[in-house]
């Protein structure tokens, strides 16, 4: 039992864990996120056998049989799902109780189911309900479970997210700050002819500033963390708690009064680390090596973070012609700004309808109107038949018209909400 | 190609269409060069970190344990 134990605790660096008050206090974070993300999804329906009945799911691009691996109900159709995360609701308690025991390879054990759903669901199983701070999440309990020197990459994960995070802001969506101008609300607290220097401030900060965060002059790195600190306390005027309660915590730990000045790590044990950097970057880039803006497009978008790269307004109309000659039409719109308004997702559902109705559908002609932060309306998809489309994850898809196509403007948005 | 119209979209019915501010209009022109050179900022911030905090540590190292 030793044996494994000690094989177990080596293998995981649990040792740093054990001799680390910040690591410590890390997973005590870490577990808190995943309280926040699974209240969410506990009543969510993304991920359930009535969705796939309802054709209201959606796989990811890279794995759009996805469906085939459902198997829960929420309620009020049925409560597997309330099993499951009462289940992952003991696992934290427990790991908790472990933790304050300083039993820390069973508090660590525990916690590897909930880290593998968790991350299985974000990006394997849907598309929908999740958001930024789940891939902040993953990276942290992925740093803290798995890799060795995990107090210096748990510091460099979140200085590289807000490093890479300013990738999908090179766009007039911060670089003019259109995002905040096309919203009734405006930038929060701030007035309006402001809105461009807030925004580049905020590049800077992320782009340059935040990498002082790990200097070992401690004036400019208290400057920077008080900064950051008052960001993310600034940015849940609109983004709300989730967000800064899976950020903030961790800033406090990492970078606030327990702060210590840590050299790069470049041994052989720091290969693990390095190639989680290496991922993170190849993620951020894939937006951008796709064909168009991926703002406009969406193609790749979720691949890196995303988070407010642009302000989207969007309409999807179908018209349903069934075998017997029969006509149904139907429009949808969508004013909030958050809602990505990703042609994919109405791809998917159309086509899930379009496999469910088989050969009474004869064909689905669909149009999708979509404009990002103010600018006029696209019509960035206009095809006869949906239904014989496909979507390649990895790629431009031509039935997607970027920029460059030209598309038709079909009107104007007017001043919309972030809902 | 469709006449623009407004989109008037459901709930928001009386508000204006978004317009640009003063300074962001006076900004507009500068847009390009400005996404440019935040671009060149972050090329050089990756180059500078990889050069001078991973590279050249890594050849320091090895050209010591190459002479020991």
């Amino acid at each position: 039992m030793n044996i494994i134990a000690s094989t177990y605790r080596r293998l995981f660096s649990i040792r740093e864990i054990e001799d680390t008050h910040v690591l410590q206090l890390v997973f005590g974070a870490t577990i808190f996120s995943y309280f926040l993300a699974f209240q969410s999804w506990i009543s969510g329906t993304a991920l359930t056998l009535d969705s796939v009945a309802r054709a209201t799911h959606v796989c990811k691009p890279f794995f759009q049989e996805c469906a085939q691996w459902y198997f829960l109900r929420a309620l009020p159709e049925g409560y597997s799902q309330t099993f499951l995360y009462m289940t992952f609701f003991a696992l934290l308690f427990t790991a908790v109780y472990f933790a304050y025991q300083k039993k820390w390879v069973l508090a660590h054990l525990v916690l590897i189911p909930v880290f593998v759903w968790h991350t299985l669901v974000v990006f394997v199983l849907t598309e929908l309900g999740i958001g930024n701070y789940d891939y902040y999440l993953i990276c942290f309990a992925f740093v803290l479970l798995f890799i060795p020197h995990k107090e210096f990459f748990l510091k460099l994960c979140l200085v590289l997210f807000y490093f890479l995070s300013t990738a999908a802001k090179l766009h007039e969506t911060w670089i003019l700050g259109t995002y905040f101008s096309a919203l009734k609300t405006g930038l929060p607290l701030f007035p309006d002819w402001a809105i461009p220097f807030m925004t580049n401030w905020v590049i800077f900060m992320e782009m340059v500033a935040a990498w002082f965060l790990l200097s070992k002059r401690m004036i400019m790195q208290r400057a920077v963390f008080v900064f950051f600190a008052m960001f993310h306390l600034y940015s849940g005027l609109l983004v709300e708690y989730r967000y800064p309660a899976t950020v903030l915590p961790t800033l406090f730990i990492l970078f606030g009064p327990l702060y210590r000045f840590q050299e790069v790590s470049l041994d052989k044990r720091s290969l693990a680390g390095w190639a989680l950097v290496a991922l993170l970057f190849v993620g951020q880039m894939m937006p951008v090596v796709i064909y168009g803006d991926e703002k406009l497009t969406l193609e790749g978008n979720t691949y890196g973070l995303y988070m407010f790269e642009a302000n989207h307004q969007c309409i999807s109309t179908t018209r349903t012609v069934f075998a017997d000659g029969t006509v149904q039409e139907w429009r949808g719109e969508s004013i909030s700004s958050r809602d990505r308004c990703d042609p994919y997702r109405a791809w998917f559902r159309i086509h899930s309808r379009c496999k469910a109705l088989g050969a009474r559908v004869d064909r689905v002609e669909w149009t999708f109107d979509h404009s990002i932060n103010g600018g006029p309306f696209l019509r960035i998809v206009d095809v006869s038949d949906a239904c014989v489309l496909e979507y390649h994850p990895f790629r431009h898809n031509a039935w997607i018209k970027t920029e460059y196509d030209s598309p038709p403007i079909v009107g104007y948005p007017v001043e919309n909400v972030y809902d | 190609m469709t006449e623009p119209t407004l989109v008037i979209l459901a709930g928001l019915e009386g508000n204006a269409p978004t317009r640009l501010t003063e300074t962001q209009l006076a900004l507009l022109p500068y847009a390009d060069l400005l996404k440019f050179s935040w671009a060149l900022v972050f090329v050089s911030v990756v180059m500078y970190l990889l050069v001078s905090k991973i590279m050249l540590p890594v050849l320091r190292r090895a050209m010591m344990s190459s002479r020991s």
